[in-house]
């Protein structure tokens, strides 16, 4: 579990600290050249979206451990310690699930764009690497859910513990 | 067909209440009730094709900086310059401190984006001050915990920001059309608590003795808070006269905290690390409901589960004011179990068809849910401002935080039958 938590945390560190601030500094350069010469940077706006799509998929594994997804916990104090450890491990096996799905399907999708060689409009790069970002993304995540499942410690104890 | 989006819907409410993560539910079971309807390969590539076609919107931009933007302020020291000029020039009423407290959270959350963030920052400072100063803790933790909630309805707005994404409405309309609302549910929140210093001075404690202050510091201490003021015209102006984009907005916004931050030497590389962090984990929370929401809502409308709902509501002959009162029982009643976000995922792709057919307006409609939505945030069980403020004001039970925000929830709801008589309220500025 250590490796991959930091697996995850470097994912997050390029999320965090270089996506997001190359967005800035792109989106910056754009808006600036765009009112003070009427020169915009044409491909700004899809580099920009690309990055944040890269940003998104890079933190997902991270999200997952740090416990950032919102759920409503109304119920959770009336629910015994038992029916609490069987929902844990609900959540995690339907990460697991989502993400086998999404890694299948971008092996599925990264065969049909391989072949058609499809690219974004501007930049001309080409979509099989956002679908292999996705891909680790959702792999790495796949991995911690499946390592918290075959854990035999107690998620609830565990998670009552970070808190 | 629509007997599963029914039990789509069970199942999504049944795994929402066990405790599984929102946006996880929705994915999941948008992808099972898809893969019903059709089949399971069409199901699984509308998974990855979701993922790419909202996770690449240049629209979504928008909000990690926003968040950033405010995470950022968070860390500046702003928000206790804003609560000091907002006492100097307002302590004189009764209730001074209280109307104090209110102005300076629409201060804050004119330059933040979350409602959470805005209790939590304004609460550390207020509270203890308004203790000094002996106010009832049930008027100043209910108070603190209401007035947070303006964070959502004042732009910039993360709230307006995934209404607009889910409904394709316009940001900056959105935004804009915030604004009235925001600044008048201030102004009623203030006479509530100008009104009940009336009705009870033992309530606001000792009044705050502003004739001490001498007026250049009164001065000086509006020179301060100029900054804010700054970046809110800028943006709001910008957006107001077309000049940019809600994205453009948010980065010029960035920047020019970014650049105050740098001429005050009032961030530490460790506070913008910790706003980044935020900002990018947020935002991934946020993609993950959206996501799932979109799959969610394919399922929906295949299975004619959300034509079945609307057809049914349309053929009750309701009328655009019996429409409203239904939905905000509807709200307030789901504010008791869900957070914002969980909410409005599972209403507006069933609600929004109905209110244009009834002829409402959509940025009417955003800023009405984001008003109805807030409530929720300070109803048990889960009133998560409510939480928030406990943290900071730990011997107030909360109970007490509770009860302390039933004035203000009257508040709220007169001014959601206000803008329902007078629609112009919320549309002037957009028109």
């Amino acid at each position: 579990m250590k490796a991959l938590r930091a697996i995850a945390s470097i994912m997050f560190a390029l999320s965090a600290y270089v996506c997001l601030p190359v967005i800035l500094v792109l989106l910056t350069a754009d808006v600036s050249l765009r009112y003070l010469f009427n020169a915009p940077l044409r491909w700004g706006q899809e580099l920009a979206s690309i990055l944040l799509f890269l940003s998104v998929v890079l933190a997902l594994p991270h999200s997952w451990i740090s416990r950032i997804h919102i759920s409503a916990d109304f119920l959770k104090a009336l629910l015994s310690f038992r029916v609490r450890e069987v929902v844990a491990r609900l959540t995690w096996l339907l990460v697991l699930v989502m993400a086998v799905i999404i890694v299948w399907q971008c092996w599925r999708d990264a065969q049909f764009m391989l072949m058609i060689n499809e690219s974004t409009p501007e930049l001309f790069v080409p979509l099989v690497y956002m679908r292999g970002a996705l891909a680790l993304g959702a792999g790495v995540s796949g991995v911690i859910a499946l390592a918290k499942l075959l854990s035999r410690t107690s998620l609830v104890a565990e998670e009552e513990a970070s808190l | 067909m629509s007997i599963l989006g029914y039990l789509g819907f069970l199942a999504l409410l049944v795994l929402i209440a066990l405790g599984v993560p929102i946006g996880l539910t929705l994915f999941m079971v948008g992808l099972a009730g898809l893969s019903l309807v059709g089949n399971f390969s069409t199901a699984m590539t509308q998974s990855t094709i979701a993922f790419w076609s909202e996770g690449s919107k240049f629209i979504l931009v928008a909000l990690p900086f926003y968040i950033l933007m405010g995470n950022l302020i968070y860390h500046m020291g702003i928000a206790r310059r804003l609560f000091t000029a907002a006492s100097y020039w307002l302590g004189w009423l009764p209730g001074g401190l209280g109307v104090a407290s209110v102005f300076a959270t629409a201060g804050f959350s004119a330059i933040s984006g979350s409602s959470t963030a805005s209790a939590r920052t304004m609460g550390a400072i207020v509270i203890p001050e308004m203790r000094r100063h002996n106010y009832n803790m049930r008027l100043a933790t209910g108070l603190m915990s209401s007035a947070g909630t303006l964070g959502m309805l004042i732009p910039p707005s993360i709230v307006l920001i995934f209404y607009g994404l889910m409904t394709e409405t316009s940001i900056g309309k959105l935004f804009i059309a915030g604004i009235i609302p925001g600044m008048l549910v201030a102004l009623i929140f203030s006479t509530f608590v100008v009104g009940m210093a009336l009705l009870d001075p033992r309530k606001a404690g000792r009044g705050m003795d502003v004739s001490a202050v001498p007026l250049k510091e009164r001065i000086l201490s509006l020179l301060s808070v100029f900054p804010v003021l700054l970046i809110f015209g800028v943006i709001f102006g910008g957006l107001y006269f077309g000049i940019f984009t809600p994205t453009e907005g948010a980065i010029i916004g960035v920047v020019a905290v970014l650049a105050y931050a740098a001429a005050t030497r009032s961030l530490t590389f460790k506070a913008i690390r910790e706003s980044l962090a935020d900002a990018s984990l947020i935002t991934v929370m946020l993609f993950l409901i959206i996501v799932g929401g979109t799959l969610f809502t394919r399922f929906l409308v295949q299975t004619g589960f959300i034509a079945s709902i609307s057809n049914f509501i349309i053929a009750l002959e309701l009328s655009y004011v019996q429409f409203i009162i239904i939905i905000t029982i509807l709200y307030l009643v789901l504010g008791c179990l869900l957070d914002t976000f969980g909410m409005m995922i599972l209403t507006v792709p069933v609600l929004f068809p109905i209110a244009l057919q009834l002829g409402i307006d959509p940025v009417w409609f955003g800023i009405y849910v984001v008003l109805v939505a807030e409530i929720g945030l300070v109803t048990p069980p889960v009133g998560v401002n409510v939480f928030v403020i406990k943290t900071v004001a730990r011997d107030v039970p909360l109970g007490e935080i509770f009860r302390g925000s039933i004035p203000f929830i009257i508040a709220m709801l007169l001014f959601v039958a206000l803008m329902t008589a007078f629609p112009e309220i919320v549309l002037y500025l957009v028109r």
